[in-house]
């Protein structure tokens, strides 16, 4: 008995000793470049340092008490992000519910449809910037002329990026843009999940379409619109190239988006301290909402 | 059955729906207007620039022309910045994939200590957002002496947590018996895996590839963090520094160069697009 329980021990050893060699690229890889980095910019956060110095001054809190200070770029940082999402997360649902749902109705062409909305996520950020920024140019861009064409007045042609007002709005649209395919994509799924006969019951009592909607559709779909609200959500904290190559946060600011704010306190100020700081919080909202959609994830199993 | 086949034409016409054709005509402007960028962006390509400098806007060039191709391709920072991302992309890919069969290999038919854990942090690592940690990442390669090197490039975005989660899922539905096999006519690990596991998994090692290519040849944070000088960029940047150099100047310059960036994925994304499609709904929907 000992003896074998010996022998298997020793055989889950050999094994164990295998496995943790396959493993090891894997997570050695994981624990380098993706765990220790927080840990690494949690103890920044408590240092002054401008990335070159070969000291670090503990300061305590001073860097997050810098952050939230009234004179600090921080808040306003953030106040960008929201308002980008409060345009970009409605208008991506939206759209992406409505077109799923047509794309549901029809059998010829589907596929061709869903990928033809799907290739703004196959393509590079920068590509994406680039081409948006010659196509929202005020002066040769072709939205303007064709504004023109239609014979909107020149007082009321739209600056775009050049706009303060309207220059985070431009930039959701893009990102609205860029996402619609994979929430159409997600909701497509979520919709195809819903059982007919629902409907059918339904339709039978002669409930209206738009009741069905209500009623039956949107309910059931609930896990996919949590799971879809929070990946949308998490976007619009990660929010980076698009700046970075569009309006480098001009005009007057109003497109400072809180990861191209840390970017720039990192590599342009050289403010360690404060950078990671505001890492360090924009790290913990995201990890929130994921811990959040994990749980609606388990909670909401998708109706068999 | 046979009175259907003799309707008129006119009777056909009528079976069709108003509203589908309706509905058909909003999908098609619809996608007209989702691809708009890129049929802006590959007609403004082959424009002379007294085209594109005009209030008299056309989609369709008046003169057709090469000549911005040729001029892009002359540009030796172009040039080498579509080299780096062959490279980076080449050996990023390979490396990517063959972390995650051999790691999906471990976690699929392999019984070892601390398993439930390792594969919990293994797949955490895809709860972590990489955007977010740029400055203690760039600090990292930094000290490593990695900034504005290849495997600077490559290695820390190699971590293939998807490809292993997607692998190990395919490789759990391989029956044993075959490994079994093998083991006895003495095949070792080594040659089991590439000899039974690889053929029959390639499609799904496709799969983990097209997504990997994807990532490193579109990404645009990490090489600019970590890169600084300009014979180690990317194409991504190529371009973002060709429009901030270039200034107003040559749109139709850097549109020939959007193309030539966009191209290889539109093309693979053209092949690979059930495989692509049909995962990352499978994999989002099971909250990764």
């Amino acid at each position: 008995m000992n003896n074998s329980q010996k022998s298997v021990n020793k055989k889950k050893l050999r094994t164990s000793i295998v496995a943790y060699i396959l493993l090891l690229p894997a997570l050695l890889i994981a624990v380098l470049f993706v765990y220790y980095p927080p840990v690494y910019v949690l103890r920044l956060s408590f240092f002054d340092w401008d990335m070159i110095s070969p000291t670090q001054t503990f300061v305590g809190f001073l860097n997050y008490i810098r952050l939230f200070t009234a004179k600090s770029d921080f808040w306003p940082s953030l106040f960008r992000t929201i308002e980008y999402s409060i345009i970009y997360i409605p208008l991506s649902m939206i759209c992406g519910l409505f077109l799923a749902s047509l794309l549901t109705n029809i059998k010829f062409l589907r596929g061709f449809f869903q990928s033809v909305f799907f290739i703004p996520s196959v393509t590079s950020i920068s590509v994406v910037s680039v081409v948006w920024s010659f196509i929202f140019n005020p002066q040769i861009g072709p939205l303007n002329q064709i504004l023109l064409k239609i014979g909107v007045p020149d007082a009321f042609i739209p600056q775009w990026l050049n706009d303060p007002n309207l220059a985070l709005p431009t930039l959701a649209l893009i990102g609205v843009w860029q996402s619609l395919g994979f929430i159409t994509l997600l909701f497509i799924a979520g919709l195809n999940n819903i059982p007919n006969d629902y409907r059918e019951a339904a339709s039978v009592d002669g409930a209206s379409g738009w009741y069905q909607f209500w009623k039956i559709t949107l309910p059931l779909l609930s896990p996919v619109t949590y799971f879809t609200l929070f990946m949308l959500l998490i976007n619009s904290f990660r929010v980076f190239g698009i700046v970075a190559i569009m309006t480098q946060g001009r005009p007057m600011g109003t497109t400072n988006v809180l990861l191209y704010y840390v970017y720039r306190n990192a590599f342009q100020y050289f403010d360690a301290g404060k950078a990671s700081a505001s890492s360090w919080i924009i790290f913990m909202i995201i990890l929130i909402f994921m811990l959040i959609q994990q749980k609606m994830g388990e909670k909401n199993v998708f109706y068999q | 059955m046979s009175s259907t086949s003799k309707k008129s034409p006119l009777q056909l016409l009528n079976s069709v729906k108003l509203g589908d054709v309706l509905l058909y005509l909003f999908l098609f402007v619809f996608a007209l207007f989702i691809v708009f960028p890129y049929l802006w962006m590959f007609f403004t390509s082959f424009k002379p620039s007294t085209e594109v400098f005009t209030t008299d806007m056309q989609l369709l060039p008046r003169h057709w022309q090469i000549d911005n191709y040729l001029q892009v391709l002359q540009q030796k920072s172009f040039m080498r910045s579509i080299l780096n991302s062959v490279i980076v992309t080449t050996l990023g890919v390979l490396l990517e994939v063959s972390i995650a069969f051999i790691g999906a290999y471990a976690f699929a038919k392999l019984d070892f200590w601390g398993k439930d854990f390792l594969f919990l942090a293994v797949l955490g690592t895809l709860m972590i957002p990489p955007q977010v940690l740029m400055l203690p990442s760039y600090l990292l390669v930094s000290n490593l002496g990695w900034l504005d090197s290849y495997q600077g490039l490559i290695i820390p975005r190699a971590g293939a947590a998807f490809g292993i989660f997607l692998l190990r899922q395919f490789i759990l539905t391989i029956p044993r018996d075959l490994d079994d096999a093998a083991q006895v006519d003495g095949a070792n690990i080594i040659r089991r895996m590439i000899s039974i596991y690889l053929p029959i998994c390639l499609p799904s090692v496709v799969t983990v590839g097209v997504f990997s290519m994807l990532g490193f040849w579109n990404d645009y944070y990490w090489p600019l963090v970590i890169t600084s000088d300009s014979s180690m960029r990317t194409v991504p940047l190529g371009i973002a520094q060709f429009k901030s150099l270039e200034g107003m100047g040559n749109w139709e310059l850097l549109m020939a160069a959007a193309v030539l960036a966009t191209l290889p994925m539109l093309i693979m994304f053209i092949f690979a697009r059930k495989t692509l499609i049909g995962n990352l709904t499978a994999g989002a929907v099971q909250g990764q």
